[in-house]
């Protein structure tokens, strides 16, 4: 971007609402009032943390000591009204904890409360159980590890994919998500949806996001089985520990769909860290092989390059909101105004994949 | 583009005067950044994006107009005269409703009296016009380094 200095009449620019502010002095107390509503007093907290990592949710790290001696590593995230993907709800990821709990394969950690009740801390917050690991991601070194490390690690995050989606849903709370939905129409309600956070159709999509919401609808695939998906699922979304994933972390956005969903979103070329393999850990089909032992789901070529498509589209639906929040004042992090200007990089990763896809 | 640049500067601002400041330790450091603010705000009222960047962005898409209007007219299937080619002066804003209205159009081609060569053969055209617009902004932009923004020393 080149700026070009031009006079233009005096605007006046107004004044953004206060940013959320996650961590004032306040906070502590706060939360410390509603464990005490919900486990009992006196509770006293310690190691007061935020990490920095993310632009969706606020993420506090902190020790909770009870009156019977107890004391739990816990995180508390707050879903930041000005965030990525704002509005946000904690019920989906707290219904999936819970119901995921004892799923093996499936690491998740321990939920334990939610609110969304914002009068309390500004904004609808969820606590979970802290567990133990780093988070490595596809750039730089951070997955840093030697060829049976990563060899072990990725054998786990196929594994832990194929856990999830042969999960039987139908008998947990999960089954309500599965109001409206039929293998048919899977496609299109998540076209709709990431076309709807793009801002369509109050705000035109980009001439490229438009084609391919068109592409979308026109190839719509039926989905062989309906699953939990889980909606961010890449490397860069768990915690490890030497060789073994110790949690899938960031459920917020999983929802009920077609599994090639999540197979796709793990694959884009974006978590690839300039490497040909998914997530700079695991190639495709090592991956696709393990993944289906484990989960007894065949991948389907055709449906996943469809997928790619979809989840490119969910991507730049993201960029887009991104923007779209900055140019509105209401994005409270400045790294999602960075974020945005990689629009056209993703629209031409989209452009690409819509040419190499099967077309019905 | 889809933000404006006194939204970004905006954005700028508030995490400096949000986050970064507060954090500061010395006098020196507290005055600088009042001035990077102060200069800010008032570069935030002068600027926009540069013109010769939106036509670089307007003109593929002016091209393609201009060209799928006139092979449907050598095929002897005219676009409907509600979606028009403009002029080549038209502003970026409005050849992208221009070629929205053409996918459109398009997509609701199919089975219908276009043949499929044909319809690939406009597929194919506007794709190319969109991948050269998209391609000149996107060279404007350096890639960004998100492992220095979600970095922990701890």
């Amino acid at each position: 971007m080149i700026p070009a200095p031009t006079v233009h009449c005096d605007i006046a620019v107004p004044t953004p609402a206060p940013a959320f502010q996650p961590v004032p002095e306040e906070l502590p107390r706060q939360l410390q009032k509603f464990l005490e509503g919900e486990w009992g007093g006196p509770i006293s907290i310690s190691g007061w943390r935020r990490f920095p990592v993310g632009m969706s949710w606020v993420t506090i790290g902190f020790q909770a000591h009870l009156r019977t001696g107890e004391t739990r590593d816990l995180i508390l995230r707050l879903g930041d009204p000005k965030g990525l993907l704002a509005p946000y709800s904690t019920e989906p990821e707290y219904q999936a904890l819970a119901a995921l709990a004892d799923v093996p394969s499936l690491p998740v950690p321990r939920v334990w409360l939610r609110s969304e009740d914002t009068t309390l801390m500004g904004a609808p917050f969820i606590v979970v159980e802290r567990v133990e690991g780093d988070t490595p991601t596809p750039w730089g070194d951070s997955l840093g590890c030697d060829e049976s490390e990563r060899e072990s690690l990725a054998n786990e995050f196929s594994d832990a994919l194929g856990a999830l989606h042969a999960f039987d849903w139908t008998n947990t709370p999960l089954a309500a998500w599965a109001e409206g939905l039929t293998r048919e129409n899977v496609a299109c309600r998540e076209t709709a949806r990431w076309a709807q956070a793009g801002g369509y159709p109050d705000a035109p999509l980009p001439p490229q996001m438009h084609y391919a919401m068109r592409w979308l609808q026109a190839n719509a695939p039926i989905a062989e089985r309906i699953v939990p998906v889980h909606g961010d699922y890449r490397v860069g979304n768990f915690l490890r520990k030497g060789r073994k994933i110790t949690a899938i972390l960031d459920w917020e956005l999983v929802h009920l769909g077609d599994p090639h969903e999540d197979l796709a979103w793990a694959a884009l070329r974006a978590f690839a860290g300039g490497t040909p393999r998914i997530g700079g850990l695991v190639d495709a089909e090592v991956f696709h092989r393990r993944y289906t032992g484990r989960s007894g789901l065949r991948v389907d070529q055709a449906k996943l390059r469809y997928y790619q498509v979809l989840m490119q589209f969910k991507s730049a639906a993201m960029l887009l909101g991104a923007a779209r929040r900055v140019d509105a004042r209401r994005a409270g992090d400045v790294r999602i105004a960075a974020l945005s200007f990689q629009l056209a990089a993703s629209l031409i990763e989209l452009n690409r994949l819509i040419r190499e896809a099967p077309w019905k | 583009m889809e933000m404006s640049v006194v939204g970004v500067m905006e954005a700028m601002r508030s995490s400096l005067a949000g986050a970064v400041l507060p954090e500061l330790q010395t006098d020196h450091a507290r005055g600088q950044l009042a001035g990077v603010l102060d200069v800010m705000g008032k570069l935030e009222r002068m600027m926009d994006w540069a013109p010769a960047m939106l036509q670089e962005e307007a003109r593929p898409l002016q091209d393609v107009l201009v060209a799928v209007t006139a092979r449907l007219a050598a095929s002897g299937h005219p676009l409907p005269t509600e979606i028009s080619a403009g002029e080549r002066e038209d502003a970026l804003a409005l050849c992208e409703n221009r070629v929205r209205d053409l996918c459109d159009w398009l997509f609701e081609q199919e089975g219908v009296s276009l043949p499929r060569p044909l319809r690939d053969e406009l597929h194919a055209m506007l794709s190319a016009a969109m991948r050269q617009s998209l391609t000149g902004q996107r060279n404007r932009i350096p890639r960004a380094d998100y492992s220095s923004m979600t970095s922990s020393s701890e």
